[in-house]
């Protein structure tokens, strides 16, 4: 491995090592990008919930969370493996395990489409 | 409200992708250089990845999450044509605070290029793997691997003068 190579990998490693890499927002309301409705999408045992950072996004209250969740359907304690909301935060599609481990997915995947590029 | 079928599903492959997350949301903030784009590809990566779970059949799961990754920053990229041009000023506070140089050289190499560096660099893959990764022929990932690094290699011992 040459000089350049070995340094150039070591301030690659620094730099991305410093790249931002919260835990998804999971209590943040979505945002929007023009017409394109960005879904939050929440990786979320609870202790990624609980330790999740949201800087710069209107949250959730965790309260209005697990009542959402409640509503949507998912039973009080499961754990949610992932989930998309709109941009009002309104749950479209929540994963979550079941009792017996199973995972289970309320709603339908929002598919995020990409328009062709305007000339 | 539809409930749909109960998927079954293993449940070490969903820890494994969760625990991915932080390594897939700072390669997307590498390759695409704006933190906000970055983390709305990441998470539809995770979607995606989680919604095709099935479809993993072993191997490096990984370079399966970087491939469905890298796939939609290309076109989200393609839809925004805003990679160029951004001034200084809108930079990202952590990469100009880590390494300003490598960070601005990067900004020259075109998106592929870019990725394509990171994951033979960073990351060890073969040519070959990364053509697969990117959908990219081999000798293109070879021809954009040695110009990337001709190019960084120039910048950045200029700078050192």
């Amino acid at each position: 491995m040459t000089h350049f190579h070995s340094d150039l990998r070591a301030r690659l490693l620094r730099l991305e090592a410093a790249a931002p890499d919260a835990a998804p927002a999971a209590t943040a309301a979505p945002r929007t990008h023009g017409k394109r409705t960005v879904a939050a999408v929440g990786l979320l045992s609870l202790a990624i919930l609980a330790s999740a950072a949201v800087v710069g996004e209107p949250a959730l209250s965790r309260a209005t969370y697990e009542s959402r969740l409640r509503d949507f359907g998912v039973p009080a304690g499961a754990e949610v493996v992932a989930f998309q909301a709109d941009a009002d935060g309104n749950f479209l599609t929540v994963m979550y395990r079941d009792s017996s481990g199973q995972v289970v997915t309320l709603g339908g995947i929002e598919r995020q489409h990409t328009p062709p590029p305007t000339p | 409200m539809e409930l749909a079928p109960a998927l079954t599903t293993n449940h070490d492959l969903e820890q494994e992708l969760v625990a991915l997350y932080p390594a897939l949301a700072r390669r997307m903030a590498m390759v695409l250089r704006d933190p906000d784009i970055a983390q709305d590809i990441a998470q539809s990566t995770m979607v995606r990845a989680l919604e095709h779970r099935r479809r993993f059949t072993g191997g490096d799961l990984r370079a399966w999450v970087y491939t469905i990754g890298l796939r939609l920053a290309f076109n989200e990229l393609r839809r925004r044509r805003t990679v160029q041009g951004r001034s200084s000023a809108e930079e990202p506070t952590w990469a100009m605070t880590m390494d300003p140089d490598l960070w601005v050289a990067l900004a020259a190499i075109e998106p592929r290029a870019r990725a394509a560096l990171f994951l033979s660099v960073l990351d060890g893959y073969t040519h070959a793997e990364i053509g697969r990764i990117l959908g990219a022929r081999e000798g293109t990932v070879s021809s954009w691997l040695s110009r990337a690094k001709d190019r960084l290699r120039s910048a950045l011992e200029e700078d050192d003068r």
